[in-house]
């Protein structure tokens, strides 16, 4: 028996036309499989904090569901009909595969691909994320028209003789603003945390020594570990947690921050 | 939007190559494309207004009421666009002859149709429809009048226009009556 399946793909920014894997619906018999970032495949529901890739929970969990309806409907046909030249939400042919009574069953092959085509998309190496945060980063200082004038790393003086406290960037304007990268690993919450905990350690002591500074935390956490609240966490141990993956509210977060003027260069 | 349906706001626009065209406002759900609403949802969540469109619909010859120029996600107002098949459609050389063949035709082909089992929502519409055709205000002429005057149709289209919504307006009543789930509402109309 043929096994049909679909990739679904988000792009977040229709001039870059970067599309990313988000999905899979697999046909078989008739009956659709759905594998969705953030969906939980036994009840279909959608965990609004494992989609912070897209820009609203009640529209994607609407495309979802538009997409289970139209391959319980009308197949593979009807989900492939009329894309609308602006939907940014697309799918696309997966491919085919013959499927022997009483060999992979489509629940557990729906998983493979899944895992095959979605989570290995997901899940970036250290290097390109890095790579991505620091990219992000520097567009955020061109946009606040900051780059020339913020420092990096940094050791806070005041403790270069003791246990030294590593910053990744200063900007001054009146009082210091310290700012760490914060990487937030994915997995389980024991490790999402663990970076929070050091950030928390490093923003304390600061604080004990620049008593009015600054102390911001500038987090990625654009994807699948959002289990955890850098913001309310941080928060309690003084620092203010900036989210790079939204490039415009991060500018808008520390231009606040930062006492900047609202006229800024937009790059 | 005269009628009271959620359309996007548009203005009638020149593109880079001189042609005119209606355009209107890009909407979606902060920049990501509205997902396609499903038929029968749209109707059990507003059966008036899904009422509204049928008729509307029939009235104007659109025969391209889909799933994709419906929006219905949780938490925001239902939209609908993407009229472009309506009146003239696509048939090119033949845009004039499109309004004669169509001229009593009930148009009930649109996705909503088959799910609209109230009835009671289309003599209200029907009469704001009136409202529009009604010499006295004569809104639907002074729309068409002014499409003319921007280029984008003839004298004779605007006349064409006209005369059709016009001469379609009393009947919409009775074409509605023939929508499969009405059940014995339809002679209530």
């Amino acid at each position: 028996m043929n096994a049909k399946w679909l990739i679904a793909k988000y792009i977040p920014d229709m001039r870059r036309r970067e599309p990313q894997n988000i999905g899979i619906i697999l046909l078989k018999d008739e009956k659709p499989y759905l594998r969705f970032k953030g969906r939980d495949k036994a009840d279909g529901k959608i965990d609004g904090n494992k989609t912070k890739f897209q820009k609203s929970v009640e529209n994607y969990r609407a495309w979802v569901s538009y997409w289970e309806y139209a391959a319980s409907k009308e197949g593979l046909d009807g989900l492939l009909r009329r894309p609308r030249p602006d939907d940014n939400f697309i799918l696309e042919f997966g491919g085919e595969r013959i499927i022997g009574s009483g060999s992979t069953e489509p629940e557990a092959f729906a998983d493979e691909l899944y895992g095959q085509l979605v989570e290995a998309d997901t899940i970036e190496s250290g290097l390109a994320m890095e790579a991505r945060v620091e990219t992000a980063i520097d567009r955020i200082f061109r946009r606040l028209d900051i780059s020339e004038k913020v420092e990096k790393d940094l050791i806070l003086p005041e403790t270069a003789d003791t246990d030294r406290l590593f910053f990744d960037f200063r900007y001054k304007n009146g009082k210091n603003t310290w700012m760490k990268r914060v990487r937030i690993e994915h997995g389980s919450e024991k490790r999402a945390m663990e970076p929070l905990y050091s950030a928390a350690w490093v923003f304390e002591r600061a604080r004990g020594v620049d008593t009015n500074c600054h102390l911001v935390a500038l987090v990625d956490y654009s994807g699948e570990s959002s289990v955890i609240r850098p913001e309310e966490y941080l928060q309690k141990h003084g620092g203010t947690v900036i989210n790079v993956a939204d490039e415009s509210g991060a500018a808008d977060g520390l231009r606040e921050l930062l006492g900047l003027s609202g006229m800024l260069a937009i790059s | 939007m005269m009628l009271g349906l959620p359309v996007p706001p548009g203005a009638i626009v020149e593109l880079d190559d001189g042609t005119k065209a209606y355009g209107c406002m890009r909407f979606g759900a902060k920049g990501d494309a509205i997902a396609p609403a499903i038929a029968s949802v749209f109707v059990a969540d507003n059966p008036t207004l899904a009422a509204k469109i049928v008729m509307f619909d029939c009235w104007i010859a659109n025969e391209d009421r889909h799933e994709g120029n419906l929006a219905d996600v949780n938490h925001t107002t239902p939209m609908i666009y993407d009229h472009d098949q309506s009146l003239f459609g696509a048939n090119g050389g033949r845009r004039l002859d499109r309004l004669d063949d169509l001229r009593d035709s009930a148009i009930l082909n649109g996705c909503l149709a088959q799910h609209v089992t109230n009835a009671e929502p289309f003599s209200a519409f029907a009469n704001r429809i009136r409202v529009l055709c009604h010499p006295l205000y004569g809104m639907v002429r002074s729309i068409c009048e002014e499409v003319r005057m921007a280029g984008i149709i003839t004298a004779d289209e605007e006349g064409k226009i006209v005369e059709f919504l016009e001469y379609r307006e009393p009947k919409l009543i009775e074409m509605v009556r023939k929508l499969p789930n009405l059940g014995g509402q339809g002679v209530l109309l």
